[in-house]
């Protein structure tokens, strides 16, 4: 017996927060101590949850979710416009069916609280279609290799109120995406016009239409490792209600209230489809946007960004953003990159505006970008003053830290449209830097010299996130009190700190010189003596995109081998 | 005081002086060692493992000779430039010779940038033709009716220098080179320190051998050749030795700007313009100068680190303005 559990939650910093516990109850895991995630190993593949988002007045939830309802509510009466909840199901088997709600709102919205309602549904026993719910939730399906090779599902719908589902897939490789297209029967009830649409339909709804657009996609598709690059599409299960339905409506009175809820419920319940091998479960995204003129969005320096439209031709002048967007699957709206977006392999295959410093307007008019997104740290202002002139609108970022990482990468995913994959990108990272940092725990901090750039010797500093994931990965970087970000460094300050392990930085495709021979003569150094010199990819620990990751396990396989033999 | 008695007062000085920089330039450091611990190191009576022995011996000793040699390199690859061109504002970095030198490394560095003697010696070598190729640019572009008027001098040696900088900046940007070229002395292995002392050595005798002709050439070409002089060979002479020097500097430790003006400048209002007292002397006065930048660049921020040739920039763009302003006036 599995139990799964998905939690996706905006905080108030902002910051979305997410993840998926699978335990299988079964092993006895259990026994290890309540609620933990289970290893890796056990379940065979890193889970990743779909968190559910919805929306809508309390009528159309049910007295299940009156404190949801009121919350939403309480959103509304501030008069902004756009609302989004996001929530995650939380399926147990101690007898005790419970679904967690978290509800936030996130922050360019206004809000800034973390909402919470506990809701209890009635019992699970029931049947899902023409199937039981424990059956979903260990179906293993697909070949091995694959990389989607297991979809596991829970479905708890709520008699006469929305379901909230969801969804674990398994994904071997951490940048693989899960996402892409598929063809589906629609399973809509032919009766009423809702369902399923036969187009996958994951759009933003278009708020100049005023229209609240109710959608539950899945996209997926996994590549299997041994074919990288080749396509296997999985299946969509999308429900779209159409532009004309509101969802909990009440500013239309000519539309029937609730009739969007009710759709939802009725697809959601039959959401549940064999696709070829695969099972396939519902996670439903809900959107209640009112009409507004334009947009207007705070970025993450404060200024006002105003589009008349949601996005649809971004330009990042950032690799870091380049990589988050293609993470979350947002490529599609993605119009133009600089030289430097090199990552994931088929950015460089996207038009590219030139280089951070001076990129060429010319080029970014002639892409007919709507939105350009750059960074205060890498980026110069004249180019965002030079673009302002040309009416094209410039959204800033800002990172220094993980933390700041995933809030760019849930304002991107706001930004192109990929919300729903936000949660599950982002409970994936967290899951890895968990692991890492419980992994690391037990064992004493070696004291690391990471060295940008041999000569002059350039360390990272106070404010570098290279220091930041040193320490996540259980080490004691040597110049973490250094003021400035990136300072040229003393050696002899640095042998008279005797690392235990030095770490150099490799930049690009390895022509340049990471002089390791100069730290072979100092034999005398702990790290050294130890053989504990060490090269790395700069490239996974420098961006402050979702690669630091990879830098980070990178990082702790280097300074705590022990810690995952 | 007789000639001879006078150099060799003068030189004991400078040498009296470098020991005493040298002396204290190892005492001083970010790794803070107690002076007795570096006198124990010195002494020999410190483990050879120890963490005062590596950072004394292997990293501190290496750089201050490194610092030293360029230094004195730099000054007397001054002296030369300025007597070849007979005139006080010609110096390495000047004259854009030090951005062909380094234009000259970076194509070196194509075939790699290791740390070796064989490394070390490609590097001097490639910097080698590029400084004569950039220093030949300068004096064509310069020589009018084989005269080096000032102005044009120091024209045709910035516009030369910008150029190899942007066509290093090409390069570098073409096939993903990053290496820093922005000077700074580090701590050279011994073997190719070795090298880099050798250079410097040959560079000085070409020098300092044309010490008296070089008086002679301050007079005039056509005051040289009536004194016997043979000029065309005393150039070619000077300006190869020079060129030696800046680009092993430029190999070794990146263009370090100004030394060549600031050390024989205060050298020649101290001494007098013989050359035969300025060339040893600017070979000693530059090492005191550059390891004093050196070392103020190792600890005013310790420890972290500032660029040496930001210090030397510091102190030189005064100077040179000051001989602009002054030296410049009828003397030539």
């Amino acid at each position: 017996m599995l139990a799964v559990e998905a939690h996706a939650d905006t905080r108030a910093d902002g910051v979305v927060r997410s993840w998926t516990r699978q335990r299988r109850l079964d092993r006895g895991v259990e026994g290890q101590g309540g609620r933990q995630p289970v290893d890796q190993a056990d379940v065979g593949a890193e889970a990743v949850a779909l968190p559910t988002l919805f929306t809508g007045g309390e009528e159309d939830f049910g007295e299940g979710y009156e404190a949801l309802g009121d919350e939403v509510a309480l959103e509304r009466r501030r008069g902004e416009g756009l609302e989004q909840v996001a929530a995650g199901a939380r399926l147990t088997d101690d007898g005790e069916p419970g679904v967690d709600v978290q509800t936030h709102v996130p922050r360019q919205i206004e809000a800034r609280q973390e909402l919470r309602a506990e809701v209890r549904p009635p019992a699970p026993d029931r049947r899902v279609g023409d199937r039981k719910l424990e059956e979903g939730l260990d179906a293993e399906v697909g070949p091995p290799g694959v990389a989607l090779d297991r979809v596991q599902e829970a479905v708890l719908p709520a008699e006469g109120e929305i379901a909230v589902t969801g969804v674990v897939l398994g994904a071997p490789e951490p940048h693989q995406r899960l996402a892409g297209e598929a063809d589906l029967k629609p399973v809509g009830d032919p009766e009423t016009e809702c369902g399923l649409d036969r187009e996958p339909p994951l759009r933003f709804a278009a708020p100049e239409a005023g229209a609240g657009v109710l959608e539950a996609s899945l996209d997926l598709n996994g590549s299997p490792p041994k074919r990288p690059g080749a396509v296997r599409h999985v299946g969509t299960v999308g429900v779209d209600l159409g532009s004309d339905h509101r969802v909990g409506c009440h500013e239309q009175p000519g539309e029937q209230p609730g009739r969007g809820a009710a759709c939802a419920r009725h697809s959601v319940r039959h959401g549940i489809t064999r696709l070829g091998p695969l099972v396939l479960a519902v996670g439903a995204l809900l959107l209640a946007a009112p009409a507004t003129p334009a947009l207007t969005l705070v970025d993450m320096l404060e200024r006002q960004v105003t589009l008349p439209a949601p996005p649809q031709r971004i330009v990042s002048l950032v690799p870091s953003v380049t990589e988050l967007i293609f993470a979350l699957g947002g490529e599609g709206r993605l119009a133009g990159v600089t030289d430097y977006c090199d990552f994931p392999p088929v950015a460089k295959e996207k038009p590219s505006v030139g280089g951070m410093l001076a990129p060429s307007l010319e080029t970014i008019v002639a892409l007919r970008s709507d939105l350009v997104i750059a960074t205060d740290s890498g980026n110069r202002q004249e180019t965002f003053a030079q673009l302002q002139r040309l009416r094209i609108p410039v959204y800033l970022v800002h990172a220094s830290s993980v933390a700041q990482m995933l809030e760019v990468a849930a304002r991107l995913g706001t930004l192109s449209g990929r919300e729903a994959a936000v949660a599950r990108l982002i409970a994936h990272l967290q899951q890895r830097i968990q692991n890492v940092e419980k992994a690391v725990a037990p064992f004493p901090r070696p004291r690391v010299l990471y060295v940008l750039w041999p000569e002059p010797l350039i360390v990272p500093g106070r404010g570098a996130i290279v220091t930041e994931l040193i320490r996540l990965a259980g080490g004691e970087s040597i110049t973490a009190d250094e003021r400035s970000d990136y300072p040229r460094f003393s050696v002899e300050a640095a042998v008279a700190r005797a690392p235990e392990v030095i770490i150099l930085a490799r930049h690009g495709t390895g022509s340049e010189p990471i002089a390791r021979d100069k730290w072979d003569r100092l034999g005398s150094l702990p790290a050294v003596r130890a053989g504990r010199v060490y090269a790395v990819d700069g490239n996974v620990l420098h961006r402050y995109g979702p690669r630091v990751v990879d830098g980070l396990e990178l990082l702790a396989r280097v300074i705590h081998p022990e810690a995952f033999r | 005081m007789t000639r001879g008695g006078r150099l060799l007062l003068v030189l004991g000085g400078f040498v009296a002086g470098l020991l005493a920089v040298v002396a204290v330039a190892l005492f001083l450091g970010s790794a803070r060692i107690s002076p007795a611990a570096v006198l124990k190191v010195l002494a020999g009576r410190a483990h050879a493992e120890s963490t005062e022995s590596v950072v004394i011996l292997s990293l501190r000793l290496p750089r201050i000779v490194a610092a030293a040699v360029a230094g004195g390199a730099l000054a007397v690859a001054g002296v030369g430039f300025q007597g070849l061109t007979r005139n006080p504002l010609a110096e390495p970095s000047v004259l854009g010779v030090s951005s062909g030198a380094a234009f000259g490394v970076v194509i070196a560095q194509l075939w790699g940038a290791g740390a070796g003697v064989t490394d070390a010696l490609r590097l001097t070598l490639f910097g080698f033709g590029g400084a004569l190729l950039a220093g030949g640019a300068v004096y064509l572009i310069a020589s009018v009716n084989g005269a080096l008027p000032i102005q044009t001098l120091l024209l045709s040696g910035v516009i030369v220098g910008i150029f190899f900088a942007s066509a290093t900046t090409v390069l570098t940007s073409l096939v993903g080179i990053v290496h820093w070229l922005l000077g700074n002395v580090s701590a050279i292995p011994p073997q190719a320190l070795a090298v880099f002392a050798l250079l410097g050595a040959v560079g000085f005798w070409l020098i300092a051998g044309q010490a008296r002709q070089l008086n002679v050439l301050a007079l005039g070409e056509e005051a040289a050749l009536q004194l016997g002089v043979n000029a065309e060979r005393l150039k070619v002479r000077v300006f190869v030795g020079s060129a030696l020097l800046t680009a092993s500097v430029v190999a070794f430790a990146g263009p370090i700007g100004f030394v060549g003006l600031v050390v024989p400048h205060v050298l020649r209002l101290l001494l007098g313009p013989d050359n035969r007292l300025l060339v040893p002397t600017a070979l000693l006065g530059g090492g005191i100068f550059l390891l004093v930048a050196d070392t103020l660049a190792r600890n005013i921020v310790a420890p972290a680190e500032l660029s040496v040739g930001v210090i030397t920039s510091f102190c030189g763009a005064p100077v040179f303005i000051y001989v602009l302003r002054t030296r410049t006036r009828g003397v030539l």
